[in-house]
């Protein structure tokens, strides 16, 4: 008897997630038809349904799975396609999934400027190409106190800047997403300030847990994620990620960055997760992760504390919030 | 026989959120990624909504003349407190597990959650007294003094929308804007006077002939759009000039009937246009909302116009009404 090894069988006889996701949403959902039948149910299941889960790319070739991934199950594709906050697509956390279809990703390319030895205009592939791209499974915390974990796609940011070759007096890098109002309708409404820009201190850029995401699930990184490059620093809150990134500049004095100018008051620029330091108007202490019902706690910069926390050694966190 | 009809539909329209997040909870089990918060938007939406209704009745019913709007009015009261404790228990028991010291804590801390609080302990006592009995026991001044609380409940409760969002979206701005109209409708027109004079100016503009009123519905239009974008500071200024203009017109009518004077509901316009004129090129990034200010500043600039030279023409003594067909 022949007995295939793995690597004996194509990926086209792999049964793609999407599928094997969809048979047993059709099971489920003919249960769930059968069911409403019996009830007597007039109310059509789909008239009430959020939006459908995002098209899945193309699949990212040689991912390794890197050893700082956490051990915590992480949520599906379609929760983490369709519950995004990316208000370049709306405010609603269903906005992105039904608008960022518009957004076109290709060609794309990356302005790197400012006290750096390489400034160019790179694509996605030329900033990130001579990394090898890692599946990451970090959790993910939300400002506004709910949390997920999230197998992301994509390389060290410490990689990239060590080729760009900053100059000494690069004190701080400051990100910017792309404008366009004919495909993000979002900023069409003055929301927030557009573009929206983000920024980190050289230390926390260079952090080896910094990274710069391409890709989910193994996948090319859906839009309404962040497509088709993001940030992903795990312990700040996710705002602080930027998404679908246009401008990376060195720059020597700490960057403005869009929530902190929307309202100085509530989001800071370091904006690390702190249960200790509470929003203005709601509590950080606890989170309630996806799907979940009841809250837990939230840990010291989301968990990775062990990693980070001598990055802010003699910083008083209430002060730089 | 229509009264049974209107009192049906209300059942049917209010039972309708909570029909829908049964029917997901416990048919479809699909209740969305944060189920928590689904289950605390689509009862805290409602509660929200069909107090506006409520609110709202009052003003229908002096505009239509159909006073038995009145029988559906505790009917609509009672499903939005219903949909309010629903809204808070998904608060008690998901968010704070029935802790005491942990509310307390939000109360004091949040006004977001203080707000929330506010709205429903305000509603607490008009459902408690919304029977006949209670009517007659309180004597229908004192019952009506106690159920002006229903305005704090309305406002609290469109505060505790705006404060749970991080930004000012639409949706919490459109309800804001709702109750402050319907609130600011009572507390100015304490009487009907002013309600009649509304109505009065309305009927004037009616009354004139085929062309001003096709103008001013024109006007009225242009200005209305604003609710299409009123997530736009330009669009929330817009709304409330509207209103603020009403009242003035509203005023005038009181006293004078209508007379050429009314213009001056206009001309607040004129430092408006000034700063319209100079958004116009933050507005680029969206056509319609371009060509929104633009048809803002043309039409009304032209009706500011004709209102000074109406105005100019009372102040020189044409004191009779505008012309009526």
């Amino acid at each position: 008897m022949l007995i295939k090894k793995s690597s004996d069988i194509k990926e086209s006889e792999v049964t793609p997630e999407s599928v094997y996701l969809n048979r047993r949403q059709i099971l489920q959902a003919t249960a769930v038809g059968a069911a409403g039948a019996i009830a007597g149910g007039l109310l059509p299941g789909s008239a009430f349904a959020g939006p459908a889960a995002a098209q899945e790319g193309r699949r990212l070739p040689d991912v390794v799975a890197s050893p700082l991934s956490t051990d915590e199950e992480p949520h599906t594709w379609k929760q983490i396609t369709t519950y995004n906050n990316f208000y370049e697509f709306g405010t609603s956390k269903e906005d992105p999934a039904r608008n960022a279809h518009t957004l076109t990703t290709e060609p794309w390319t990356v302005a790197v400027d400012g006290l750096v030895g390489k400034p160019a205009e790179y694509s996605v592939d030329d900033l990130i190409k001579p990394s090898k791209l890692e599946e990451r499974i970090y959790r993910f915390r939300c400002v506004e106190a709910w949390s997920a974990v999230i197998p992301w796609v994509g390389v060290p940011l410490r990689d990239v800047i060590e080729r760009l070759e900053p100059e000494a007096g690069a004190k701080y890098v400051a990100f910017q997403t792309l404008y366009r109002p004919e495909e993000m309708r979002g900023q069409r409404s003055p929301v927030l300030e557009w573009p929206y820009v983000e920024g980190l201190r050289m230390d926390e850029a260079m952090h080896p847990l910094t990274l710069l995401v391409v890709g989910l699930y193994g996948r090319v990184l859906p839009n309404q994620n962040g497509a088709p490059i993001r940030l992903i620093v795990p312990w700040k809150y996710g705002f602080k990620s930027i998404k679908s990134i246009v401008r990376m500049s060195f720059v020597e004095n700490q960057p403005p960055t869009s929530w902190n100018i929307a309202n100085s008051r509530e989001y800071g620029f370091y904006s690390n997760v702190n249960p200790q330091v509470d929003h203005p108007r709601w509590s950080q202490a606890t989170e309630r992760v996806l799907g979940a019902f009841f809250k837990k706690e939230t840990p010291m910069f989301n968990g990775y504390a062990d990693q980070v926390a001598d990055l802010y050694e003699g910083m008083d966190l209430r002060r730089y919030k | 026989m229509r009264i049974r009809v209107l009192q049906a539909v209300v059942w049917a329209v209010c039972a309708a959120p909570a029909v829908i997040l049964l029917y997901r909870a416990f048919v479809t089990g699909d209740l969305g990624v944060n189920p928590v918060e689904t289950l605390q938007h689509e009862t805290g939406r409602p509660a929200l909504q069909i107090l506006l209704a409520t609110l709202a009745i009052t003003p229908l019913r002096r505009l239509s003349g159909w006073h038995s709007l009145i029988r559906v009015r505790r009917l609509l009261g009672l499903w939005a407190f219903f949909y309010a404790v629903a809204h808070f228990t998904t608060y008690l028991v998901f968010d704070r597990f029935f802790s005491i010291s942990g509310i307390i804590e939000d109360v004091v801390l949040r006004k977001f959650v203080l707000s929330g609080m506010v709205s429903l302990l305000a509603l607490l006592p008009l459902a408690l007294t919304s029977t006949k009995g209670w009517i007659r026991r309180l004597g229908g001044k004192r019952w009506r003094k106690l159920h002006q609380l229903v305005y704090l409940a309305a406002i609290a409760g469109a505060l505790h929308f705006i404060w749970k969002e991080k930004v000012l979206t639409t949706e919490t701005i459109t309800y804001f804007v709702l109750v402050t109209v319907l609130v600011g409708f009572r507390v100015v027109g304490t009487g009907p006077r002013f309600l009649n004079a509304m109505v009065g100016v309305m009927k004037g503009m009616l009354c004139m002939p085929l062309l001003p009123r096709a103008w001013v519905v024109l006007l009225a239009a242009v200005n209305m759009a604003s609710i299409a974008f009123i997530g736009h500071r330009e669009a929330q200024v817009v709304l409330v000039a509207m209103m603020f203009g009403g009242m003035v017109m509203a005023v005038v009518y009181a006293k004078l009937g209508f007379v050429r004077l009314l213009g001056v509901g206009h001309f607040h316009w004129m430092p408006m246009l000034v700063w319209l004129y100079g958004r116009l090129d933050g507005a680029g990034a969206d056509p319609a909302f371009y060509y929104w200010i633009l048809a803002l500043i043309a039409i009304n600039g032209a009706s500011l116009a004709i209102d000074i030279v109406d105005v100019g023409r009372y102040l020189a003594g044409e004191r009779e009404p505008t012309l009526t067909v």
